[in-house]
Parts: structure tokens; sequence; C-alpha cells
């Protein structure tokens, strides 16, 4: 995916801004394009579906954020247990702390999680591919099938993205024992 | 009196009843059930139930579960104080008790740690998978479902299923290990079911001992000297099972007080 730039750009940020003054439900097409400085035809020129393909694209664009900086994140460290434990980590505070997330989370879940439900599918689909290439770079268990285990470990990182559970994962030696432990066990020798 | 409630149902000396509040639903917390088939509770639930499958939280309104129940509205606002949400909770709150007790039947009858997992996997994935119920809310309405199952909104399930397996995980693991991969049981169940995408079918029994063979026993060590202690901990399954529910609402909310012992 490409960052968006010009107008494009600013109808996103503007629809962020717009969702944490007013909410998810409660924003329209008109807020966006006054917040942006740009008109109503504007918005339909770059967002033929109105405000709903606003609302949905702004919650893909910051999804994608979340997950450019936890690569970033991680992008240096030597091997796939280091990055995952990191990446456990780094996400869970990443996502403790994202005001607006944790905004929308408590006001309005039922909208909100059926339009970031929409983005799930592209978002396992990458992630899964990230984590393809990490396995194929690392030794693995006789009969280990890369795509499947790259899946089991996508589902089971946003498990622990979304709610630690009885882990603490503000403890990196807790995201140790829990990548050694249920991660990679079965899969990197 | 159907067997699938009696699974569910060890109930201790002095008839405990599980509390409801697994949602810390203000109006809930509480609030026994009885869930012996043909009860009240259980025919307003039932009609609950049998009410959102069909039209959804939206349509459903009091007077359509009190017709189906065969009881009066007075009767439903009496039961389950709270109106219609307070209602719902309860019905997804009961399904829940009564699928954990199928699971915790089957982790009682494993033999193996291996048997166990994949047993447990396969019925509780299936479960989410044919669930009329869910399954309509999930297609129609999402957003109902959703908020217990993202995020910290999962928290509550993920308690309430460690409780109920850990223990018979403690035949095999240590204390630690069984509690850990209760919550992964948990963890993964929602994760395969809810989200088939294109992964593999763990509905299917012999998939998903694969799959727990491949992704999960290596990194366990079964311990044998936890075999010793083992019925003690059995003893306590059940017990958390009852108690789960109540164990997760707030202590100030306990309105109705477990009988005498």
């Amino acid at each position: 995916m490409s960052e968006p730039t010009g107008a494009r750009a600013r109808l996103l940020d503007a629809a962020l801004a717009c969702i944490d003054r007013w909410g998810l439900a409660k924003t329209s097409l008109e807020d966006i394009a006054n917040e942006a400085g740009l008109s109503r035809a504007t918005v339909y020129r770059y967002f033929p579906g109105g405000r709903d393909q606003v609302i949905s694209e702004t919650i893909t664009w910051e999804v994608g954020h979340f997950f450019a900086r936890l690569g970033e994140e991680v992008a240096d460290l030597p091997d796939i247990a280091a990055k995952l434990e990191r990446g456990l980590v780094f996400g869970h505070q990443a996502i403790v702390e994202h005001r607006l997330l944790q905004q929308v989370l408590s006001t309005e879940p039922e909208e909100f999680l059926e339009e970031l439900s929409e983005t799930t599918p592209l978002v396992h689909a990458v992630v899964c591919a990230y984590l393809a290439d990490l396995l194929r770079h690392e030794r693995l268990r006789t009969g280990i099938d890369v795509d499947t285990a790259a899946d089991y470990l996508a589902r089971l990182f946003f498990s622990y993205l979304g709610s630690q559970g009885h882990w603490d994962l503000t403890n990196p030696d807790e995201a140790k024992r829990l990548v050694a432990t249920q991660f990679l066990p079965g899969i990197v020798v | 009196m159907g067997e699938r409630h009696e699974t569910l149902a060890p109930a201790p000396a002095g008839g405990r009843r599980p509390r409801l509040g697994l949602w810390r639903d203000r109006e809930l917390a509480g609030t026994t059930i009885d869930l012996t088939e043909g009860s009240l509770q259980d025919r307003i639930l039932t009609a609950t139930l049998r009410c959102l499958g069909r039209w959804g939280t939206v349509k459903t309104t009091i007077d359509d579960i009190a017709r189906e129940a065969g009881c009066s509205r007075a009767t439903v606002y009496r039961t389950f104080p709270g109106g219609k949400d307070a209602l719902f909770l309860a019905a997804g709150e009961r399904e829940l008790l009564l699928a954990l007790g199928e699971l915790a039947s089957l982790a009682a009858e494993a033999v193996t740690l291996d048997e166990l997992l994949g047993t447990v996997l396969a019925a509780g994935v299936s479960t989410i998978r044919t669930h009329k119920v869910l399954a309509y809310l999930c297609e129609h309405e999402p957003g109902v479902i959703l908020p217990y199952v993202s995020f910290d909104g999962m928290d509550p399930v993920l308690g309430v299923v460690r409780g109920v397996l850990a223990p018979h995980l403690e035949r095999f693991l240590d204390r630690t290990a069984a509690a850990d991969i209760a919550e992964w049981l948990a963890r993964v169940g929602m994760a395969y079911g809810f989200d088939p995408l294109d992964g593999p079918d763990l509905a299917d029994p012999d998939e998903a001992h694969r799959f727990v063979a491949t992704f999960v026993l290596p990194g366990l060590e079964p311990c044998s000297d936890t075999l010793a202690s083992a019925s003690d901990n059995l003893a306590s399954a059940s017990d958390n099972l009852a108690s789960a529910s109540d164990n997760l609402a707030p202590a100030s909310n306990n309105l109705a007080p477990a009988s005498n012992n």
C-alpha cells in the first residue's frame, strides 16, 4: 500500500480528527469535508463511496500505520523469536496507549469493531506473508508447512495483541516464555 | 432433565447454581441461574435464543420472548431484571456455560494430554461454527458479538475457560503450564472458530489432533509427579465451573448468596 498524499491524505487525517471529536457514528461527510477544508464534490472525487468509504479507508490506513511502526520496531532484531517477543511487548503497549482506539472501543465498540473486522482478511494476509518470509530464513522442524505455520503465528499474535489475558506483556521475560512455549516450539528447531 | 444440562451441573452438596454476571452486567450480577430443563429461567432463555436466531437483537421484543416462553411480560421482567439487553446477555452466558460443561466432560474423559487438547479444541471450534444463533448474529449483527471476542472484551471468556479447563490439564501439567494452555485453547478456539479465513478446519478432530501435535505439544513438558494430585484437582474442576461466573462478578453484588454449606 502506498502512502496517500495531497487531498486524499488530508481527508483521511480530517476523518480521524472528526472521529476523535464526534465519534464514529456521528461523523458525516460534511464534517470531514469541512475539517479538511475541501468541498463535498472533492471528497466524492477521491472517495466515490462517500462517507462510508472515507471511514473504512481511514481505519485501514490507521491499522496500516500501526503495523508499519511494529515492523520498524522489530526490523533490526536477529530472528523470528526476537521479533515476536519484541512485537508482543511493543504491540501490547501501543494498543493500550492508543488513545483514539481506546476511546472508540469504550464508546462505540459495535460500530468500530464491525469496521475493523472488514480489515481482518487484508491485515491477516499481510502479516502471514511477513511471517512466512521470516520462517523461510529459519531452520524449521521436519514436516512444517510454512504457510500453515505463518497462519498459526499470525492468529496467535493477534489474539495476544488484543488481550494479554493472564500474561504480563509489559514484561519482556514473560513474552520470551510465551514465544518459547506457544509460538515457536513446534516450528523452529 | 436433558443429558446436556447434567454435564454442566455437577452440583456440589447444597445444590449451588452458577451465578450470572460474567460480562459485569450490573443488572444481572449475582442472579443465580437454574439450568434445569423446563425451569422458568430455562424456558425464558430458550425462548430468548429462539427469537434471537429468528429476528436478531433489534427486532426481538420482550413480548415475543414472553409469547415464545408461554408466560407474561411481567414474569420475564421479574425473572431477569434489566430488560432486553440483560436477557440477551443471560442467554449468551448460559450458552457459554453449557458449552463449557460439555468441554469439561470431554476433558475429564481424556486419557492423555494429546487426546484432551485435540478433542476439546475440535469440540470448541465446532460449537462456535455450528451454533445457529451465534452464526445468525455473526452474519447479520456482528457488532453484537465482536465486543465479547475482541481486545480486552475477550478477558471474561478467557478467564472462565481457564477456570474450567485448567484443573483438568493439571492431571498432566504443572499448575502454571495448565493455566497457560487452558487459555491457549480458548484463544486458538476463538481465532479459528470465528475467522476460518484459509486456515485448517479445526472442527475436524483429526485436523485438531495434528494441529495440537504440531504446534503446542512440543512446548509442553508433562510432569508425572502431578498425576498424584490429579484427583484433588478434578474435584475442584467441577467447583470452578459452578462458581466460574460468580468469581468474575463483583463481590458486592452477591445478591443471592449460595446456599448454606
